[in-house]
């Protein structure tokens, strides 16, 4: 019996010491392999340094097939500048948020990016013939005549610029974008085939510039920039460091506090809380959670509230081993008569959590997620675990005396 | 186990938290929020200047802001070991605030890094938060307290009782209201991170207050006869213990983080400090005090009530 518990104590140990090297260095055996978190956690812009930048549609309700046209249009842009990191993604139903690792300034990555700008043809009073959302695609040519834009139409553009030519035959049909004229060609036939072609670039890196700007207006609206911001390499470095330092600090000292106060098991609670930062960082690497500096400080401060579970557990315990019960009854009724608290206490607690991942944006999102994970987590080790290494740890027999579980006088408690 | 009468002194507590509470809605009245720039919309510049400026350095350098960029108020700030500064601007036009244009924000860094002889990378970072974000930001902070306060509201009442659930949420809303003292009082700026603590502030609090009504309704069954103050009396000695080993162990790690971490760190510990401390503070003395008002109230009114033959 007093053998075998302490085995289990030591293969408890073990175990979470096991997973604590394979999180945090990984693992090689033969062909498979465990990465460490190290190498696969995704880190926030905050925290490796780079450009935000926020869109808007500039239009009231976009669908969101438009929406998705538009974020798809963006990523294409992205890649053609070779920004394989960057991210787009559609935030809530009008925006679109662009992350770009490892560039210094927004101004540049927008321009790269380009201003996802509104082309319009207008005739010469200036009415509106048809808008760049009816141009399916527009590519520069060479022809015998010199370079040329030539223009796609869709069923309902090809209907709109037959009547526009037809009604300003020999006269000017001007290309705007976001309402700055960019070409003004002459009209020289009606065109209802939906295929134009614009005359007189001086060269093709001109005919390709309108290309794209054409087909960049193929937007049915206009995206706005409201918001952006960038943040310095350095910066994110020292941000996680710092940061990595104090949490590492804080929860040493929340150890020695435990052990402290709460003596023998305050150093079981302190085993679960390893066992509690080791699946936590487990899940925001693995299940590629992106870590944002919040969302270190809510790592951090769900390991400090992770104890509070453990510590209301032994308070309990401490009460019942004063009033006469054996180590057995009093850990039994502890954890018993903590649980109702416990539950209730986390349960608000995640509320809160989950209305800021509901309602939060970007870093606060990430907060909220490490927040949330963190206190379902720390539940479930503070119950588990420090269950297990205490049962064990009574059965070996080995801590009689009730100052091992923080009573004041010297005094054999039954197991 | 201690031997306080929590309840006994409540009067001065309640005193307490009032006082502290005018003193912030006089303190807003006067100088309002130190708004940041998620919620006021504009441009904040974070610039190393490799030394730590003398307060007329910090005015010279407001000054010149409010010269290039026009804006009327410009904060200039400290920020982190001192030889960092933080410089909030934008630009007006028409009745609209709006971010710095490019050769603005390049105009301003340009002056400065020539004044203190600073490289292109000494600018650190930059944001530019538009209005509409801004305003955007503020309903939904306002939303997301009352969506969390009803939700948790909900659930103790259902866990507990309706008299629980409600002194337990004003104990909250209490912790927010001494948060936002401290904020208006020291002019500390008011940003998003600000939002995410708040709401951390809410979960942490009324967890704590849990811990607290959880022994009141077990003693509650346990000891049906004993009279109510002196069981809310004990409930208070048996659980104090642990509602101060929490706070300390949240404390000590937000602490730690205060002193050591990055800006924006800086900014989360600082509102999580105060919420905790205060947190604590009126789960003991507010939120159990009320409620033992309130029970003692109605059953007073029953006693009083004529009973029937």
């Amino acid at each position: 019996m007093q053998s075998k518990s302490i085995t289990k104590f030591l293969i408890g140990c073990l175990v979470i010491a096991f997973a604590f090297y394979i999180v945090f260095f990984g693992l090689n055996i033969g062909t498979a392999s465990i990465p460490s978190v190290k190498d696969v956690i995704r880190y926030g812009l905050d925290l490796k340094g780079g450009v935000y930048i926020v869109y808007e549609a500039a239009k009231e309700n976009p669908t969101k097939r438009e929406m998705e046209s538009a974020l798809q249009l963006i990523r294409t842009r992205l890649d053609m500048r070779n920004f394989y990191d960057a991210t787009a993604t559609l935030q809530g139903a009008k925006r679109i948020r662009v992350e770009i690792p490892g560039v210094k300034d927004p101004d540049e990555a927008i321009q790269y990016i380009g201003r996802t700008a509104l082309i319009e043809f207008k005739g010469p009073s200036g009415d509106l013939i048809v808008s760049g959302r009816n141009v399916v695609d527009a590519y520069a040519q060479q022809t015998p005549s010199g370079y040329v834009v030539a223009l796609k139409f869709d069923k309902e553009g090809t209907k709109k610029f037959a009547e526009g030519t037809r009604k300003y035959l020999g006269q000017n049909i001007g290309i705007y974008l976001d309402g700055k004229l960019i070409s003004n060609p002459v009209v020289r036939a009606e065109i209802d085939n939906g295929e134009a072609i614009i005359e007189g670039m001086k060269d093709l890196e001109e005919a390709k510039t309108l290309a794209q700007q054409i087909k960049a207006g193929a937007l049915p609206f206009a995206l706005n920039v409201i918001e952006s911001r960038a943040i310095g390499p350095s910066l994110g470095n020292e941000a996680l460091k710092t940061t990595i330092k104090a949490g590492i600090i804080g929860i040493v000292l929340v150890f020695l506090f435990m052990i402290i106060f709460y003596r023998l098991p305050g150093f079981i609670a302190d085993i679960a809380l390893v066992a509690y930062i080791v699946i936590l960082v487990a899940i925001v690497g693995y299940a590629k959670i992106t870590l944002t500096l919040p969302g270190i400080a809510g790592i951090i401060l769900s390991a400090g509230m992770a104890v509070d579970a453990n510590i209301l557990i032994f308070a309990r315990m401490k009460e019942e081993l004063r009033a006469g019960k054996t180590l057995k009854a009093a850990m039994d009724a502890g954890f018993r008569r903590a649980l109702n608290a416990v539950i209730d206490a986390n349960v608000t607690t995640i509320i809160a959590g989950i209305v800021l991942l509901f309602l939060g944006t970007g870093p606060i999102k990430g907060f909220a997620w490490t927040l949330t994970i963190g206190i379902v987590v720390s539940f479930f080790t503070a119950i588990t675990v420090t269950r297990f290494l205490l049962v064990s740890i009574i059965n070996t027999g080995l801590f009689k005396d009730i100052r091992w579980y923080g009573g004041k006088k010297t005094r054999e408690v039954q197991a | 186990m201690t031997n306080i009468d929590f309840m006994g002194k409540r009067k001065y507590f309640y005193i307490l938290s009032i006082l502290v509470m005018v003193i912030g809605l006089v303190s807003y009245i006067i100088q309002g929020f130190n708004y940041d720039i998620d919620f006021t919309g504009g441009t904040v510049l974070e610039i190393n200047l490799h030394k730590v400026p003398s307060a007329s350095e910090i005015a010279e350098l407001e000054r010149l802001t409010k010269q290039i960029t026009g804006t009327q108020t410009p904060i200039v700030r400290k920020i982190e070991d001192g030889r960092k500064i933080m410089i909030n601007a934008h630009e007006v036009h028409g009745k609209k605030r709006t971010e710095l244009s490019k050769e603005t924000r390049d105009k301003l860094f340009n002056a400065i890094a020539k004044k203190y002889n600073l490289k292109k990378e000494d600018l650190i970072s930059y944001q530019n938060v538009g209005a509409v974000v801004s305003s955007e930001l503020k309903s939904q902070a306002v939303w997301a307290v009352i969506i969390a306060s009803i939700l948790m509201l909900i659930y103790i009442a259902i866990r507990f009782e309706f008299k629980f659930g409600t002194t337990a949420v004003i104990a909250l809303l209490h912790d927010l209201l001494i948060m936002l003292t401290v904020y208006t009082l020291f002019k500390i700026p008011l940003n998003s991170t600000f939002i995410a603590a708040m709401l951390t502030v809410l979960g942490y609090s009324i967890n704590d207050t849990i811990v607290v009504f959880d022994r009141i309704r077990e003693n509650r069954r346990i000891q049906s006869k004993m009279d109510l103050k002196d069981l809310v009396n004990l409930s208070m000695n048996q659980t104090i213990g642990r509602s101060l080993s929490t706070a300390a162990t949240v404390v000590i790690v937000l602490f730690v983080l205060y002193l050591m971490g990055v800006q924006s760190i800086k900014e989360f510990a600082l509102p999580l400090l105060i919420g905790v401390t205060s947190g604590t503070y009126s789960s003991i003395f507010i939120a159990t005090a009320l409620w033992f008002d309130w029970e003692s109230s109605t059953r007073k009114k029953l006693q009083t009530k004529p009973k029937r033959v």
